[in-house]
């Protein structure tokens, strides 16, 4: 864990209010695990803001790896950090907490990703190995606000042309592809495109199918699943090995300050130490009100 | 750089200039009554329940060059603290209400107590309470243990077997629990004041008087904040403490005022953040500050402050931090 002034390489809004920066960090980028997460410090706010590790690109230059987070414009926080550009250099904290854990059995990972909750699922459906089956639902309110996938191959460094900022260009050579193995299946509540609906709505068709589930998005699609693992227990198809990653207000983001403990099953834990990611099972939800 | 010089940036020349630090003394002594006192090095040191135990800081800065360490409150059981949201940001800093969650007095004996007991830098334990029996046996047990230098008081708690009345608020409950303390240790006893009172120094007299050796001040100010979306309260616990940089001007306040009534040390506390801050406290009279809030901004900012400190020293000759103390004072 190391506090750093990294700099930033690129800062794209990759779709209405939805920011995608790229940062120097080759310490961070040589350990991060997908969940993991850093915090950044903006200025004039007292508390750090924290954000999943999105990507990771280890350059042949060691001292040039980088690390890129994917944020929602939602607050002065992040309307600070949105208008940072390449160049700018921000205070990071990181690495922190524990990611997502995929068991060594298991081949058939479900992602369920709702809303910015995709940032840390993108890091995860491109870290697993070739014997994992992937398939992602992703859902958000409309069609714009989905994560543009790009099927143009992965480049750092943009050199955009002078004054072509934030075009086209830019933009797509951010983005990233998933890989050929990820089944992707986009959900939205307008029915845009893909599905209409929630994406607890067509997750019980994949139960059957998925060994291991991962989630990350806002506390009621976590309240929903939970419902669906407790109405499982009767019937066969049961969420399982599901694991979430929580969201609440962060103080130190190092288990120094008790501001986010969570009661769960198995006591008293601290998201930034030791999650932020949990079992879906072991959060005691009815008690959740972050 | 070169031991003991360091290098700074003055801006009206534009050229580096050397300063030297290391002919600086910056030791001070926060209990000049107590047969062992309680020298630091420096007047740095961390607030409680913004730096753990310590341990969670060591990989991130070099913690052994800091004055002091105040730990997480702790009290005789473990507590399990208030619901979520435990914080919440506001301007000028945040309100937390954390409500002393904590691992108990028998955990820390057991489990930092001897890592703190290889550290150069003195660690002091802050305590907790709902009765005065409760602030004594967790004292009591600190007794004799290496690694513990010595006790901070935090009396911003209400005393359940008088109906919830904070200590901290009525003279004659903090002079009792600062007593019933003193009579059970022999390490230095500082008593941290709850700025939620109609008269500082009512509080400060009193404390001195049953015996404390240093008082620090301030602990936070009671607040709340309301999500107009959601209508209610932001705290899962309706009402928290503030802290961070709004609240400066009121402990300076304090700091300034009781320094003029006791004859005890004072450590200052409440928004300091950069090392102007920390000298502001110690020309109102502190003798050491402690870092709170800006530990979770930055956790450099405790190190950073001390660096401050030192070249303010050098910059404007002084060589004893003991000459700035109170010189504020009108
Ligand atoms: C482990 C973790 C990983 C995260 N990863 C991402 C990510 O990859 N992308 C992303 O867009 N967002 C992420 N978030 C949420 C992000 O931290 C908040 O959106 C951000 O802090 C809001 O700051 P703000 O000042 O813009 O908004 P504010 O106006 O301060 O608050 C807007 C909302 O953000 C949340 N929030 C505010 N401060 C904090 C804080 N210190 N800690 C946690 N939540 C807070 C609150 O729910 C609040 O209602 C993550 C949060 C956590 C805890
Ligand atoms: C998250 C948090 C937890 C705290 N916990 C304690 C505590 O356990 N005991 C205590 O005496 N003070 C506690 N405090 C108060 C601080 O030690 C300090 O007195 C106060 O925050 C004012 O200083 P600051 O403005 O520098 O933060 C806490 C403050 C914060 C922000
Ligand atoms: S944010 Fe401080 S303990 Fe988790």
């Amino acid at each position: 864990m190391k506090q750093s002034l990294c700099a930033i390489t690129s800062n794209v809004e990759i779709s209405p209010g939805i920011h995608l920066m790229w940062l120097e960090a080759p310490d961070i980028a040589a350990i991060a695990q997908p969940g993991q997460f850093i915090t950044v410090r903006c200025e004039g706010l007292a508390l750090r803001r924290p954000f999943s590790i999105h990507q990771v690109v280890i350059a042949s230059e060691a001292k040039q790896s980088q690390v890129a987070i994917l944020f929602k414009v939602v607050g002065k926080g992040t309307l600070w950090l949105s208008q940072h550009q390449r160049g700018d250099k921000v205070d990071i904290l990181g690495l922190l907490g524990n990611g997502f854990s995929v068991g060594p059995s298991s081949r058939n990972l479900l992602l369920v990703a709702g809303g910015i909750g995709i940032a840390p699922l993108v890091f995860l459906a491109r870290s697993a190995s070739p014997q994992h089956a992937i398939t992602l639902i992703y859902g958000a309110s409309t069609a714009k606000e989905l994560y543009p996938f790009s099927s143009l191959p992965l480049t750092l460094n943009p050199s955009p042309s002078k004054g072509e900022g934030k075009g086209e260009g830019e933009k797509r050579s951010n983005l990233l592809s998933l890989p050929d193995s990820v089944r992707f299946i986009p959900v939205t509540e307008d029915g845009s495109i893909g599905k209409k609906g929630m994406v607890t709505d067509i997750l019980p068709d994949f139960l059957g199918w998925a060994e291991q589930v991962y989630a990350c998005g806002p506390i009621d699609m976590y309240k929903t699943m939970a419902n669906m693992s407790l109405r499982a227990k009767r019937s066969n198809l049961k969420v399982r090995m599901c694991q979430v990653s929580l969201e609440v207000r962060m103080g130190c983001g190092i288990g120094a300050c008790y501001g986010c403990t969570i009661n769960t099953r198995k006591g008293l834990k601290k998201v930034c130490h030791d999650g932020p990611v949990f079992e879906l099972d072991d959060i005691l939800w009815e008690e959740v009100s972050i | 750089m070169i031991q003991g010089i360091s290098l700074q940036r003055l801006p009206c020349y534009n050229k580096i200039i050397a300063v030297r630090t290391n002919s600086l003394n910056l030791r001070v002594q926060l209990a000049p009554r107590h047969p062992k006192g309680l020298m630091l090095d420096n007047p740095v040191m961390t607030a409680s329940g913004t730096f753990g135990y310590g341990t969670e800081y060591s990989g991130l800065i070099d913690i052994q060059k800091l004055g002091a360490i105040v730990c997480k409150g702790t009290t005789l059981m473990p507590r399990r603290g208030n619901p979520q949201p435990r914080l919440v940001e506001i301007v000028g800093g945040l309100l937390n209400s954390v409500g002393l969650e904590n691992i108990g007095v028998d955990a820390v004996i057991r489990d930092k107590a001897p890592i703190w007991a290889s550290w150069r830098v003195p660690v002091i334990v802050n305590i907790a309470g709902e009765t005065i029996a409760e602030y004594a046996s967790a004292v009591a047990k600190l007794e004799g243990i290496p690694g513990v230098s010595g006790i901070e008081l935090n009396i911003s708690c209400p005393n359940i077997s008088v109906g919830g009345i904070e200590f901290g608020v009525n003279p004659k409950l903090a002079a009792e629990v600062t007593s019933a303390v003193k009579a059970v240790t022999s390490l230095p006893v500082m008593v941290k004041l709850s700025p939620n009172v109609t008269d500082i120094k009512e509080i400060a007299l009193a404390v001195e008087s049953a015996g404390a050796d240093a008082i620090s001040l301030i602990n936070t100010v009671k607040g709340i904040a309301i999500d107009i979306s959601k209508r209610k309260p932001c705290l899962g616990n309706i009402t928290g403490g503030l802290s961070g940089p709004a609240i400066k001007p009121i402990a300076l306040y304090m700091v300034y005022e009781v320094a003029k009534v006791v004859h005890i040390p004072l450590i200052g506390c409440g928004g300091i953040s950069c090392a102007a801050d920390a000298l502001e406290f110690i020309m109102c009279g502190a003798s050491a500050v402690q870092v709170g809030s800006a530990n979770l901004t930055n956790p450099r900012a405790s190190l950073d402050i001390l660096e401050g400190i030192k070249h303010f020293m050098s910059d404007k000759g002084i060589h004893n931090l003991a000459d700035l103390i109170g010189v504020a004072q009108v």
